[in-house]
């Protein structure tokens, strides 16, 4: 199996306290994984640390055949990770497009001298980043609402602006950070078959952190289970649901639908 | 998050590269030390002197210091106009010691203790009361505004205050009558002993003796209040979360206030030790003392109460020695820029501060 | 913002409030028969001239008994009306450059009409042309300085230390401070013999905008990481370190070089001009110090400078790297995940600001042909940032014209109107004396009621009343 990202005994402390505990994890081409795990079981943590927001305590991260660890965000996310945040971080002032556009910084030149100077590669560069932005929207489903700001969109929305955002920076894999917390069920279901949509046409490969049991039965191909800092289960989707340690894991917080 | 944040400041890899910045910290240390002994080796009395000097005036930023220290720990704000609170106490003791009490040289130790208690209780109360109304006039109302925002009123309010000491006290110094020890002349003007000879004689006086006589009961009172009481616990508590604190039935609002009537008072009583050691005021020194003092509160720590009477301490050292000192010393020409120096660099290889940065529970 | 807390913010609120009478006028005017539907039917010119007419009516009732009303105050007030009431864009194309040419030509001519102008009410007489290119060079520096608190959020308290930096390097390499050398490179009207460098003023200008944004860089790198509020006092640590080496740089811990000629400073320098040879021959100005109409000269010069410095502004707001700043400026853990990097970006925008902070400094010094150690105050530092705050932060119309207000106030305007109101309420103020409490007061006022400046940018407006994610989740230190 072709790994697209494998993270090797990852581990995080604070201060004394062991968020992530030596986590192998796996992630292959073309796939959708799902990490879930009761809360503060260490999922965003994980997720921190192969954004690079964290600096791994130890461990590594390689991301398509790249040692990654430990580099800044920006250079993690050049390499090819886009993501999305558990609570809504867009640029609120910024309209919709504008979002994408900052999405899209790395992949855009223009530096002062040309920016000052506005030569026509720039202009043209600067044009065909809006009619990609726009692009990105419509697939995204936010047809028409470019010049919105992004604090004025409805909340499904602003959940949608930020694929869009993220897909801006041409990822090879996105992080979704519970795409679907605070969403209805219709919501979530249409949200899901964007999920499975994004895989189908942009050929990407997807890492999912996820509350809503059906939406994670649902898409994955792969199930990593978080507890307590430890993964304690990985497998299908089937498989991990009937595994005595996750059932017990999640008693008394969540039962897993069978 | 923010906690996360802090202990995320210092990296521990398993295969960590040599880093540079704490070798470039520690031989910046290790110099100054070097420069100290050979100072000490050459001239050790003019070192004794300037060891004293420096224990006297970093008292007086000590008590500044604090102030800065418990304002950052219950708020995160850089409470610019501190230092003019400071100085408004200065001008408060010099106009109520001459021109209410009257007091000059050779009155009897009965007329000057209670005069000077009781200035020190009126300054302190006042600038508590001054240093309150900043916050509730520019902090409280601006609570939710980006960071920014509370800092650039605080550099408002710092204007403010100086132009009402401008406006009432005038441009120039305001002075207290000079004794011959270098203090007000009310205050015993003997020595508590001398050492050396010739040019290097040094000195301590009385007066010194009594700077550091008034600020030790004074913060032994704060760390009692602020560690044992339920007001110091209520402060705590809002320190750490004021969201949890509120829930718990703290009244955050008060609690602020205190902390800032705190704080005033504070700075009350530094500015009667420095009217008094110094004896004379004017209306901008307010603020360059106050940066001084926040740079003694950010090297020992920020929100660190014992952090910022150690950085003080240092602070109040290292300006002595570099004006008095002889062996390659830059001089009081650039005192500003040392203190300042530090301030960076200090900032720049451990933003935590010597101590490490903690909210003023201490822990 | 939070909801009230304390007895004041009814007042504030009431204050607030007051601004509805505005929002509330069509259920007011209804009242007296004129709906918001029978106004909109009318043609637009027509609209117009009733607001020129009430606008009139309103400056003829404040004017007219503070000053009275002559020639000059009807040609203004004419000329307005002229630029407003017609509706420029349809012509098309060209007419939407007809308003900003008309203004630009107003500025141009300033010099030629400002003497013969109006009295303004309690200010006073119009700003002398000096006034106004010192006006222009505040404005330039506002501007600088908007692109680093402004655009990329980073609150700079030092920006006097560009400006000084600026300064330095004019003073120095124009004039006969380093008298061992002699170098002269395309300066003009150097007096033979005199000894030290002297390079052109035109090169300085550049050169003093690319050492300061060098300068800004090595500032910029170990200090940008930090969190906002430390940026702002070690940025305070820089502003007040730079003088004391000006002050000093006489004498260097007693080695005896001298570089900045001490509390003394560097004065004079040489002159800013075309040469003799283009004089003749295009009739250029040889030397704007010797010449005749010397601060029209700098007038426009400086028009030119502060016109470079909104156009570059501009053209970087509307690019990829400004919407990296805005990025920043609002969240910088999701401007990171979205391949923004942090320290390069805020470096720049430290850079570029202080680049304009530089030249400025450098044109300030050609233009009152000294650098003097005393002009690089705390004060100062905050005096640019009230200019920035004042006008609505991010918004660089806005800027220039807190930028110019304030300036004006520092140079005329705080004098003239402390002798009017020491003439009419028969008291005895020094009121430019207060300068800096009035600014505190103008600061707390306009953070307290109007958060985001006199004419806001549209984007801040919502930061203000919504605040940001300005808590950094991480170290930033890439």
């Amino acid at each position: 199996m072709d790994a697209l990202l494998t993270a090797v005994a990852l581990r995080k402390e604070f201060g004394g306290l062991v968020a992530v505990n030596d986590v192998d994890f796996t992630v292959p081409r073309s796939a959708i994984v799902s990490l879930i795990g009761p809360n503060g079981a260490g999922k965003t943590t994980f997720f921190n640390m192969l954004t690079g927001v964290y600096k791994p305590t130890a461990g590594a991260v390689i991301f398509d055949g790249e040692n990654v660890t430990g580099k800044p965000p920006h250079a993690i996310t050049n390499r090819g990770i886009g993501r999305t945040f558990q609570n809504i971080r867009l640029f609120k002032e910024m309209t919709s497009l504008e979002n994408v556009l900052v999405g899209m910084h790395g992949h855009l030149k223009g530096g002062i001298v040309r920016t000052i100077l506005r030569t026509p590669g720039l202009r043209r560069e600067e044009r065909e980043a809006r009619e990609f932005a726009r692009h990105l929207l419509q697939f995204s489903g936010l047809r028409g609402r470019d010049d919105r700001l992004a604090a004025s969109l409805p909340y499904g929305d602003q959940r949608r602006l930020e694929v869009a955002r993220a897909l801006a920076t041409k990822p090879k894999l996105l992080l979704l950070d519970e795409p679907t917390a605070g969403m209805n069920p219709q919501e979530t279901a249409e949200f899901t078959a964007f999920v499975s949509k994004l895989r189908t046409e942009q050929k990407l490969t997807i890492l999912l952190i996820e509350h809503d049991m059906r939406v994670v039965m649902g898409v994955s191909d792969r199930v990593t289970v978080l507890d307590y800092g430890e993964r304690i289960a990985e497998g299908t989707p089937k498989e991990v649901q009937h595994d005595p340690r996750v059932i017990e894991a999640y008693l008394g917080t969540a039962a897993v639908p069978t | 998050m923010v906690t996360e944040a802090r202990t995320e400041q210092l990296p521990i890899r398993r295969f960590a590269a040599i880093n540079p910045i704490p070798l470039i910290g520690l031989s910046l240390v290790g110099l100054l030390i070097v420069w100290l002994a050979i100072n000490l080796e050459k001239t050790p009395d003019q070192f004794l002197s300037a060891f004293l000097i420096g224990i006297t005036t970093g008292s007086v930023y000590g008590l500044v210091a604090l102030g800065y220290t418990l304002v950052y720990g219950i708020l995160e704000l850089i409470n610019f106009a501190h230092g003019d609170v400071f100085m408004l106490g200065g001008m408060i003791c010099i106009t109520l010691i001459s021109e209410v009490f009257n007091l000059h040289a050779g009155q009897a130790a009965y007329v000057v203790w209670p005069a000077i208690l009781g200035t020190l209780a009126i300054a302190m109360v006042g600038c508590g009361l001054i240093n309150a109304t900043v916050e509730r006039i520019a902090y409280r109302p601006l609570r939710g505004a980006p960071r920014l925002v509370p800092l650039i009123t605080a550099i408002a309010a710092s204007f403010i205050l100086q132009n009402i000491a401008l406006a009432t006290k005038g441009p120039n110094f305001v002075p207290l009558n000079t004794g011959s020890s270098g203090a007000a002349d009310f205050l015993p003007q003997g020595n508590v002993f001398t050492f050396g000879h010739g040019d290097q004689a040094g000195r301590y006086t009385w007066a010194s003796l009594i700077v550091v006589l008034l600020t030790v009961p004074v913060l032994t009172a704060l760390l009692w209040l602020v560690q044992r009481t339920r007001q110091g616990k209520a402060m705590r508590a809002t320190a750490q979360d004021r969201e949890a604190a509120a829930m718990m039935g703290i009244n955050v609002n008060r609690t602020i206030s205190f902390t800032f009537v705190l704080a005033g008072s504070l700075a009350g009583a530094a500015g009667l030790i420095y009217a008094v050691y110094f004896t004379s005021v004017r209306f901008d020194q307010g603020f360059q003392l106050g940066l001084i003092a926040f740079t003694a509160a950010v090297l020992g720590g920020i929100g660190n109460l014992p952090g910022a009477v150690f950085g003080a301490m240092l602070i109040g050292m290292i300006q002595s020695f570099n004006n008095t000192l002889s062996w390659h010393a830059p001089g009081s020409d650039w005192t500003q820029s040392i203190v300042f120096g530090i301030l960076i660099l200090i900032l720049v290889f451990r933003p935590e501060g010597l101590l490490g940065e903690r909210t003023p529970e201490g822990g | 913002m939070s909801e009230p807390l304390y007895p004041g913010a009814k007042v504030r609120d009431a204050l607030r409030d007051s601004w509805k009478v505005w929002r509330h006028k069509w259920a007011i005017l209804g009242r007296v028969g004129l709906t918001e539907e029978r106004w909109r039917a009318w043609p637009l010119v027509v609209r117009r001239v009733v607001i020129a007419a009430l606008v009139g009516a309103i400056l003829l009732l404040i004017i007219g008994p503070f000053s009275g009303v002559d020639a000059s105050a009807l040609v203004t007030y004419a000329v307005f009306v002229a630029l407003y009431v017609p509706s420029w864009k349809r012509l098309g194309r060209s007419g939407r450059w007809v308003i900003p040419l008309a203004f630009l030509l107003l500025a141009v001519t300033f010099p030629y009409y400002t003497d013969k102008m109006f009295t303004i009410p309690v200010l006073g007489a119009f700003p002398s042309t000096s006034t106004a290119v010192v006006m222009l060079i505040y404005v330039m520096m506002g501007v600088g300085l908007n692109i680093v608190v402004g655009y990329a959020g980073l609150l700079d308290l030092g920006y006097v230390a560009f400006y000084a930096i600026g300064a330095y390097t004019c003073a120095s390499l124009a004039s006969p401070q380093f008298g061992k050398t002699t170098r002269s490179f395309g300066a003009v009207d150097v007096v033979k013999g005199i000894g030290g460098i002297h390079i052109s003023i035109w090169l300085l200008l550049v050169l003093a905008g690319i050492l300061t944004s060098l300068l800004g860089m090595l500032i910029g790198l170990p200090t940008l990481r930090l969190r906002g509020d430390y940026l702002a006092i070690v940025t305070l640590g820089f502003g007040e370190i730079l003088p004391q080496i000006a002050r000093n740089g006489d004498n260097f811990f007693n080695t005896g070089i001298n570089v900045t000629n001490g509390p003394q400073g560097i004065t004079p320098i040489d002159g800013i001009g075309f040469g003799h040879t283009l004089h003749s021959a295009v009739g250029l100005p040889a030397n704007y110090l010797t010449a005749a109409n010397s601060d029209r000269l700098f007038f426009w010069t400086a028009i030119v400078l502060v016109l470079f410095t909104i156009f570059c502004s501009l053209r970087l707001r509307d690019s990829r790297l400004g919407r990296a700043w805005v990025a920043i400026r609002e969240d910088e853990t999701a401007a990171a995940a979205m391949g923004v990097p942090l320290m390069r970006t805020k470096t720049l925008s430290y850079a570029i600001g202080a680049f304009f902070g530089g030249v400025a400094g450098a044109y300030f010094a050609e233009f009152t042909t000294g650098a003097n150690p005393d002009s690089f105050s705390f004060n100062f530092s905050v005096f640019v940032l009230v200019a920035v705050i004042l006008g609505g932060m991010g918004n660089v119309w806005g800027v220039l014209v807190g930028a110019a207000f304030l300036a004006y106030l520092d140079q005329a305007g705080l004098a003239d109107t402390g002798a009017w109101l020491n003439t009419h309420l028969h008291i005895n103020i020094d009121v430019p004396k207060y300068e800096f409490g009035i600014y505190g007061v103008i600061l707390l006022i306009v953070m307290l009621f109007r958060p985001h400046g006199l004419i806001p940018e549209a984007r801040h407006k919502l930061e203000f009343e919504q605040g940001v994610a300005d808590e950094p989740l991480y170290d930033v230190s890439h």
